[in-house]
């Protein structure tokens, strides 16, 4: 966990309704194509088999102020899981842990690893310009850690639109305040953006704090941010087809993390800084397109705990090569071959010395159309070289087929695995000891799914029905062995389940009606545990995993105006291993109202959000508090 | 990376309660309580999800009820249960990480108060006058002076690095400061009428637990150091050792070196007073006996099997040990007889670390 971050010996250190729509579908033209990050060729030629979210730009746009996990919890079918408003913040996918969903900026992997986890809270949607989501493991195409889904943050920048620029400024319940500025340049051949942020929020939200003696109403304490940080794109024709673009990354967050309610008092923080920087170049020639990247990343955290004296530091450095061509064999024929190459280092005072890691991945895909689309198939394999030792190759093949017109089926097998972090490995101290001889976790995913899209100009209907199943074996335990904490190969887990989406839309000449629902079904449950652990927890359902999940929105929108309705449900979820105990389950109802007031070249944009109006008293996890009514307001003005 | 997270509390030792010397005879026979004949498991929870507990083992019934603070006040105890006091009618719950102490009238558990911003405290013991210490590792370590009557804080006092178990005797209080995050090996001595620190006497390389033997010493446990070089390879080690102070004096007066490679976390004594029992924490396996009298330890445990803690009733001296097992579902309670008989083993809540018993009227 960390659960979570991390933390020393002592320290602490984590629906929707959206378009699916499958990556490969066709762009409009040839310019899109290239415009297109093409980072994700990988994600946008071969993913045929799972299910694809992409988040739409007004989506983003509606939630740019905040951070993602505001986004995933009203538009997909995640689980996010908070440690209160401030605190770790993390994804379970297909109830998955939180380690298991690959987060993707431009293509480079973010999931720390130290810990092996992405903090969603530390990810502002205003740094990124698009945002899909793949359920479902990917390990053949994007390597470790994409077990039960993946999540790809990208940003764009636009060639031949001149200079804009767009200032927003919110402000929020509980002391939110947030400001953002870009300027965006598209000349010929040259196109780049820069953007900065500033976010804080005291959240001192009152709530009933039934964990305290007398039960008194009070406020939440030690729950405060700031965080701050600016990107910086450039994107240069070299030649017709030859493009660099680059990437850069930079923030700053502070946060306190926020006391259970349990006590009374506390004052841990955390500080997160991050650097990230990327480039690659592009060659698109007649047959083939080559893609060259190179990355660095750079994150530190700083654990402090005034009350105990405990003042910590981890870094971690990330170093990553990567070559890939897809290769047109002939017509409907492609074929993508890349190599990678990441070195990850660690330094912290709970590691046993400065610990690195060193993989090489080779990746190969083949994909198969007809003339018509109407059928695609793809067979993929990744073979990894980590510090010398060959893992087992990790392969997908995956399916779609039009079988009528308005319905289609699609279809995945595929291997997943994720490797130890370098906490599981070479953590010392405090009774506890890593294990250098852990395998990764590894497992096998299946999707097989159904999809029907009808509808002519006033109603349209898309359903996506998706049967999953999963099993990940050898999963990481800490147990004490002859009196110390060591990580083992123990447990499996089986995950099977389904995710069903249903959307439908009444265009009028003005006017769009629109529903969304989703629903997923999740049963995880522990098939394997340790001996040292009770025959009560096998076959049970993981733990702060919700069986039932759905969300459910109404919107009507015109062309100035929008009015979402967003019903959040998550079922419950139990606390203990062996189902004894759970947590109720919650809905939540928020309204987003938008509107777009702007003339000609300058245009005012403003968003506001309310949240849980219904006033819903709820935990994500257990004993950490969160709010009822709050709202946020964006003004966004934005000049071409 | 959870797991990980909790370690430091793992670390830490479940010391045996030391009650108080206040006891007063009680001449009227009252109705007995729900929880009135039997004996207390404080059981930590897991690191952060604030679901520490205790379980009652009722000894009529030889049965175990668990969550009863749960059970009785409609509310988890908080992070990290350390341990559990009682102090004439009144049960002290010593929450570690939720830095408070929960109180409750020990005989139905029903909730009468919670003393707040004691950050990491650990143990308990009653005094006379309505007076109480506990000592806390937070704030550089204190021993924190409570009254018992109306629940707030009188005064604290400075002792040396992470404050644990702590003892009266002969009039004066004994505060053994373990390290905490640090280092230390100083035996803290307090009079407990003015609480002023009397002597500080040098014992041995963290120092933990305490008892009081058949002749009016107390024996104190200390752990001993692991030092580790910046690779966090072991370069060295200091002996773990039973050490006898003479209260008159305040001196050290006999050591038993126990291990110079392994670290038992927990001391207890039997009901007359003339045997040790040492063992149980991380990295430690079994419960050893030895006499008050003896120069060496045995070779051989009494109980040979792992605990995280363990306590001995100080009526009929049998032996309630405790397994934490993963602390990611319940763990066990295991009794024994003073000979390492077992007697019985029962399943109680998350990371159970030690055992309280009441005092006998």
């Amino acid at each position: 966990m960390l659960k979570h971050s991390i933390i020393s010996g002592f320290g602490l250190y984590l629906i929707f309704f959206n378009q699916f729509l499958f990556a490969q579908e066709p762009v409009d033209t040839i310019i899109n194509i290239k415009e297109v990050n093409i980072c994700y060729n990988r994600f946008q030629n071969f993913s045929s088999g799972n299910t694809v979210q992409k988040i739409e730009p007004e989506t983003i746009r509606n939630f740019s102020s905040g951070n993602i996990s505001d986004l995933l919890k009203n538009y997909t079918s995640l689980y996010v899981r908070s440690y209160g408003v401030s605190g770790l913040t993390n994804i379970s996918v297909r109830g998955s842990n939180s380690n298991h969903t690959a987060v993707l900026w431009n293509g480079i992997n973010l999931q720390d690893p130290l810990n092996g986890g992405v903090n969603l809270f530390l990810l502002p949607v205003g740094t990124v310009d698009e945002i899909s989501i793949q359920y479902g493991g990917a390990g053949a195409l994007f390597g470790s850690g994409a077990v039960g889904g993946v999540i790809m943050l990208e940003n764009s920048v636009a060639f031949n639109k001149g200079i804009s620029t767009n200032v927003s400024a919110g402000l929020g319940s509980f002391g939110k305040y947030f400001g953002s500025a870009g300027i965006k340049l598209g000349l010929k051949k040259y196109a780049g953006a820069v953007r900065f942020f500033y976010d804080r929020a005291t959240n001192d939200f009152p709530f009933t704090n039934t964990q305290q003696f007398g039960k008194p109403e009070v406020r939440q304490q030690n729950a405060a941010y700031n965080q701050y940080g600016f990107t910086q794109e450039n994107s240069f024709y070299l030649s017709r087809n030859q493009k660099i673009n680059t990437y850069l990354w930079y923030q700053n967050s502070y946060r306190e993390i926020p006391i259970n309610m349990s006590s009374a008092s506390g004052r841990q923080s955390q500080e997160d800084e991050a650097f990230r920087v990327s480039a690659n170049w592009s060659f698109y020639g007649n047959v083939a397109t080559c893609i060259a990247r190179v990355a660095y990343l750079n994150n530190s955290l700083i654990y402090d705990d005034p009350e105990i004296g405990v003042h910590s530091k981890h870094l971690s450095y990330t170093g990553l090569v990567e070559f890939e061509t897809n290769i047109k064999i002939r017509d409907n024929h492609l074929l993508n071959i890349g190599l990678n190459n990441r070195l990850d280092a660690g330094k912290s005072a709970d590691f046993l010395g400065d610990p690195k890691r060193n993989s090489t991945a080779l990746f190969v895909a083949y994909r198969i159309q007809n003339a018509s689309n109407s059928f695609e198939t793809n067979i993929s394999i990744r073979e990894e070289l980590t510090d010398n030792e060959f893992g087992q190759p990790t392969p997908a093949l995956s399916l779609r087929v039009k079988i009528l017109p308005p319905l289609q089926v699609h279809g995945k097998i595929s291997g997943n695995y994720r490797v130890p972090t370098f906490n599981d490995s070479y953590w010392y101290g405090g009774f506890a000891m890593g294990n250098p001889d852990l395998v990764p976790e590894n497992g096998w995913s299946e999707d097989i799914g159904l999809q029907l899209k009808t509808g002519q100009d006033l109603i349209k209907t898309d359903c996506d029905i998706t049967f999953y199943n999963s099993r990940i074996n050898d999963l990481i335990l800490w147990m004490p062995i002859e009196g110390i904490w060591m990580p083992v190969n123990k447990k499996e887990v089986w995950s099977r389940g389904f995710e069903l989406s249903l959307k439908s839309s009444l265009n009028f000449t003005k006017t769009v009606i629109g529903f969304d629902g989703k629903y997923t079904n999740n049963h995880s449950t522990l098939e394997i545990k340790s001996d040292l652990e009770s025959d009560a927890i096998l076959h049970k359902q993981m733990v702060n995993t919700p069986v039932h999940q759905g969300n459910l929105r109404f919107y009507i929108k015109q062309k100035r105006w929008q009015v979402d309705l967003i019903w959040q449900l998550v079922g419950k979820r139990y606390t203990m291993a062996d189902n004894s105990r759970y947590l109720d389950p919650f809905y939540l109802l928020n309204i987003i109202l938008s509107g777009n007031l702007g003339k000609g070249k300058s245009n005012w944009f403003i968003n506001l959000h309310l949240n849980n109006i219904l006033g819903e008293v709820y935990q994500s996890m257990p004993n950490y508090a969160m709010p009822k009514q709050n709202y946020q307001l964006t003004v966004q003005y934005k000049f071409n | 990376m959870k797991n990980l997270n909790k370690l430091f509390w793992l670390g830490m030792l479940a010391l045996p309660v030391i009650f108080s010397s206040c006891s007063k005879d009680d001449p009227e026979p009252v109705p007995k309580g729900k929880y009135e004949t039997g004996v207390f498991i404080t059981n930590e929870g897991a690191f952060g999800s604030a679901n520490g507990s205790v379980s009652y083992y009722n000894t009529e019934k030889d049965s175990v009820s668990n969550y009863i603070f749960k059970n009785e006040n409609s509310r988890d105890l908080g992070d990290v249960v350390q341990s559990l006091t009682i102090v004439e009618e009144k049960g002290f719950i010593q929450v570690n990480a939720s830095n408070k102490i929960e109180v409750v009238t020990y005989k139905d558990f029903k909730e009468v108060g919670v003393i707040n911003n004691l950050p990491q405290v650990r143990y308990l013991i009653g005094l006379d006058g309505n007076n109480a210490y506990a000592t806390m590792w937070g704030r550089g370590g204190k021993v924190m002076v409570i009254n018992t009557d109306n629940l707030s804080i009188t005064d604290s006092i400075e002792v040396g690095n992470g404050p644990e178990g702590l003892i009266l005797a002969q009039g004066q209080v004994y505060v053994a400061n373990s390290g905490g995050h640090v280092t230390d090996s100083i035996v803290s001595v307090i009079d407990p009428i003015t609480n002023e620190l009397l002597k500080s006497i040098c014992v041995g390389d963290s120092p933990r637990s305490f008892v009081k033997d058949a002749d009016n010493n107390v024996w104190v446990l200390c752990y001993g150091k692991i030092i580790y070089d910046q690779n966090w390879q072991v370069i060295g080690q200091t002996a773990s050792k039973l050490v006898r102070i003479n209260t008159g004096s305040n001196n050290v007066t006999k050591e038993i070196i126990i291990s110079e490679t392994a670290h038992p976390s927990h001391l207890a004594i039997n009901p007359a007073g003339t045997i040790l029992y040492y063992g149980g924490g991380w990295g430690f396996s079994g419960i050893y006996a030895v006499g008050i009298t003896d120069d060496v330890v045995p070779a051989t445990p009494l109980i040979d099997k792992s605990f995280y803690g363990f306590n001995v009733n100080p009526e009929n001296g049998n032996i309630f040990a405790l397994e934490a097992l993963t602390f990611t579902g319940n763990g066990k309670l295991y009794r024994y007889n003073k000979d390492g008989t077992e007697l019985g083993s029962y399943e109680v809540g998350i990371g159970p670390n030690g055992a309280s018993f009441q005092k006998k009227k």
